[in-house]
């Protein structure tokens, strides 16, 4: 029984996510790479497998990357590698850049078509010091391949190459990331290129969350405490359904898809409070989440989503170092021919920055059929109440633009 | 009665007498009789108040209302019973309060049968209503007792001001709180023409309503009050004659307390004969009251309001403004 007595105003969901992907390398290679199904699914699985090595360190923290991001990274890094280094990250990533540059190609552009046009943003850049004699093949690929665009930029002044940066950054981002690089990041002695990769992401729901009806509600977060945070609520047609880990460990999981409907939220909440995240976190892969398609149902259900903020910036190293990828930080070993035979360079940070706003902005009022949402039964509830992981995937390649665990909004 | 006292001997052989004179009440009228039949609006109920109401549980978790019309039966709605879901997870809980508390009073039977009306097909189409058979009777009590159900000749008044009660939604997406009473809201009666009058004011294209033959509205067309996910299957109860009878069951509605969307229930009197004849539960002729005044003024005054500045005349602009500020004060008082 309602007795509220308020006309609510029509509410708009909205979510934007901007991303970066920042990779600082003292002589280095790269640009970025992704490819068509299987190929952009071991790009995307390389990057959870990045995610997997850094909530190893921070179970507790908000944590935000782009698989995709990091995959295009690495292809960039491995068009300019040779040797060992090349070896390394060709077996990490399980394939080959050249010959597949056709089809990262196609994945990247079907990322960032018209369709999506308004949804996300992608934006590549290498900086390159004026000194350095950069071999033209591999600008000319990165650019074909990643979209990638090139400067020259003179770091022996680090503050003013910072700014350079930074304000490239926030226009490509629209002015959602303004500050990604600090200068002691820069060695004005040592740093020969820097590389951006800058995802921007803005997505509109499909059924859009009224804001009347977001409420603050109670969370409770990885540390044991309760929060009271902004809830978004809405009754309305979703895919869900459950399954369990190898371990036994049950969780739901639930699509909700952007305006355009090539590109959806996945949200993966153990079933038990008494379950940590690093229960399910092992368990997660492309083909994990592929398989929860056939599991999945169309219900009436009623969704409770915190609206949140999160920014994490990572430093790629050392989860990369743990999978194997060493060579190309060690400047003793470090082979990046590819890119300059002028001077011997290797990789010193890479740097990835993501944030996420979750909101209620969308494109429509509530949904899909206008009959299965005037019932007055009451639907099952899904109540991101407590830690979870979500997906931003896009659908058509099975790019994993986004992922993250939030424990605590 | 209201008196605090001692019982003495004396008050004692008064009560008996006054029980027995309940009884013999209820002898006569073997429905539609609440120990405690008081109004109000947008409140917790009192126990007993409501002994017909019934909550339908699907795998332990409330899902709907529904009404007792007999030892056996208990009548919801068709759309509470999706073909997808077991039969056997079904329960109903009868006399029951608060839905989070223990109370000795309520019982919990599961289902026989779920007989879902012919006609029903999908949600907001005819037909949404169901029979459940208890799979075993229950004993009437203080707190469980049937509702009278209307003869198929029945008619309510428009603007007769009946009540729903259900354990739903108090505001759209904001589930009642624990230790969940029951809530009981009282809402006028609104004909079927006039509603779909009002749902076709500012109606999304694409997402027509329209209310059924077998239906009929109740609620206020300023919004505010109504009932919500979670109440759908409940009683909404009209007092004629000393009596309550289940005029309609809660269906649906757009939204929840949305201006010009009244709530929807189930015309109970259209399937009198359907429920006589799978339940064998007498429906009950409903004595007159007042005649029927028709209520379209209900939707029309919208539209000529809605028109007259259109007109360019000077007083309705500054009025407007005016009456749209009382009309914010006045929800904020009613929160």
């Amino acid at each position: 029984i309602t007795d509220c007595r308020l006309a609510l105003p029509e509410g708009t969901m909205d979510w934007h996510f901007p991303f970066f992907l920042v990779a600082t390398v003292t002589l280095p290679s790269l640009c970025l790479q992704f490819n068509p199904q299987p190929l952009e699914e071991l790009g995307s699985d390389i990057g959870i497998q990045v995610f997997n090595q850094i909530v190893k360190s921070r179970p507790r923290d908000n944590v935000v990357i782009s698989p995709h991001g990091i995959a295009s990274v690495l292809g960039m890094l491995q068009l300019g590698a040779s040797g060992r280094t090349k070896l390394q990250l060709a077996t990490m990533m399980k394939y080959n850049v050249n010959g597949l540059g056709k089809i990262l190609k196609k994945i990247n552009k079907a990322i960032i078509s018209k369709k999506n046009k308004d949804i996300v943003t992608v934006a590549n850049a290498m900086f390159l010091n004026n000194s350095s004699k950069i071999e033209v093949p591999f600008v000319a690929r990165n650019k074909d391949v990643f979209q990638c665009k090139v400067w020259n930029l003179n770091f022996e002044y680090p503050a003013a190459a910072c700014d350079s940066i930074n304000a490239w950054v926030k226009n490509e981002t629209r002015g959602m990331i303004d500050s990604l690089l600090s200068p002691d990041l820069i060695d004005g002695m040592l740093t020969r290129m820097v590389l951006v990769n800058a995802l921007y992401f803005k997505g509109l729901w499909k059924s859009r969350f009224r804001p009347e009806n977001t409420k603050k509600r109670t969370f409770v977060a990885a540390d044991g405490k309760s929060y009271q945070v902004p809830m978004l609520a809405q009754l309305s047609l979703f895919q869900s359904g459950s399954t369990s880990t190898p371990g036994g460990f049950w969780y739901n999981f639930i699509e909700l898809p952007y305006h355009g409907d090539s590109i959806s939220m996945l949200i993966a909440l153990p079933s038990e409070s008494s379950t940590p995240l690093s229960a399910i976190i092992p368990h997660i892969s492309t083909k994990t989440i592929d398989s929860w398609k056939s599991m999945m149902v169309p219900k009436r259900v009623q969704v409770i989503l915190p609206k949140f903020t999160a920014v994490t910036q990572t430093d790629l190293k050392e989860p990369l170092k743990a999978l194997g990828v060493t060579d190309m930080f060690d400047p003793s070993k470090a082979n990046f021919a590819k890119i300059t035979r002028s001077e011997n360079l290797h990789v010193s940070h890479i740097l990835q920055k993501a944030k996420i706003e979750v909101s209620e902005d969308g494109t429509k009022a509530s949904a899909v059929t206008a009959a299965i949402l005037i019932a007055r039964s009451s639907p099952p509830w899904f109540i991101v109440d407590r830690p979870f992981l979500f997906f931003i995937r896009h659908n058509p390649t099975g790019a994993f633009l986004f992922m993250g665990q939030i424990n605590k909004p | 009665m209201a008196q605090r006292a001692d019982l003495g001997p004396k008050r004692l052989k008064a009560v008996a007498i006054l029980l027995l004179l309940g009884s013999f009440r209820s002898g006569l009228a073997s429905c539609g009789v609440a120990s405690q039949a008081r109004v109000t609006g947008g409140s917790s109920a009192v126990p007993g108040q409501w002994p017909w109401q019934v909550s339908i549980l699907f795998d332990g978790t409330h899902v709907c209302g529904g009404s007792l019309v007999s030892e056996k039966w208990v009548l919801s709605a068709a759309h509470c019973f999706p073909r997808e879901h077991q039969k056997e997870m079904y329960e109903v809980r009868l006399g029951a309060h608060q839905l989070d508390s223990f109370t000795p009073e309520a019982e919990v039977r599961t289902v026989a049968h779920v007989l879902v009306h012919p006609s029903y097909q999908q949600e907001g189409s005819q037909g949404d209503i169901a029979l459940l058979r208890l799979s075993s009777p229950v004993s009437f009590s203080r707190y469980i007792r049937p509702i009278c159900l209307p003869a198929a000749n029945a008619s309510f008044p428009n603007g007769l001001q009946c009540t729903v009660t259900g354990w739903g939604y108090v505001a759209s997406s904001v589930s009642l709180q624990a230790p969940r009473p029951l809530q009981q809201l009282e809402v006028p009666l609104i004909s079927r023409e006039t509603c779909n009058c009002l749902y076709n004011i500012n109606v999304k294209p694409g997402e027509p309503h329209y209310i059924q033959q077998d239906m009929v509205c109740a609620g206020y067309v300023k919004g505010g009050k109504d009932a919500c996910q979670g109440d759908s299957g409940g009683p909404l109860s009209c007092p004629v004659g000393g009596l309550w009878y289940l005029a309609g069951i809660v269906s649906w509605g757009d939204a929840c307390g949305a201006p010009n969307r009244p709530g929807v229930y189930t015309l109970t009197s259209t399937y009198a004969s359907w429920i006589h004849h799978q339940a064998e539960v007498q429906p009950r002729v409903v004595g007159q009251t007042q005649e029927s005044q028709p209520d379209i003024g209900l939707c029309r005054n919208h539209l000529a309001f809605a028109s007259a500045p259109a007109r360019g005349r000077l007083g309705p602009i500054l009025l407007l403004p005016l009456a749209l500020t009382l009309g914010l004060l006045h929800a904020h008082w009613e929160l």
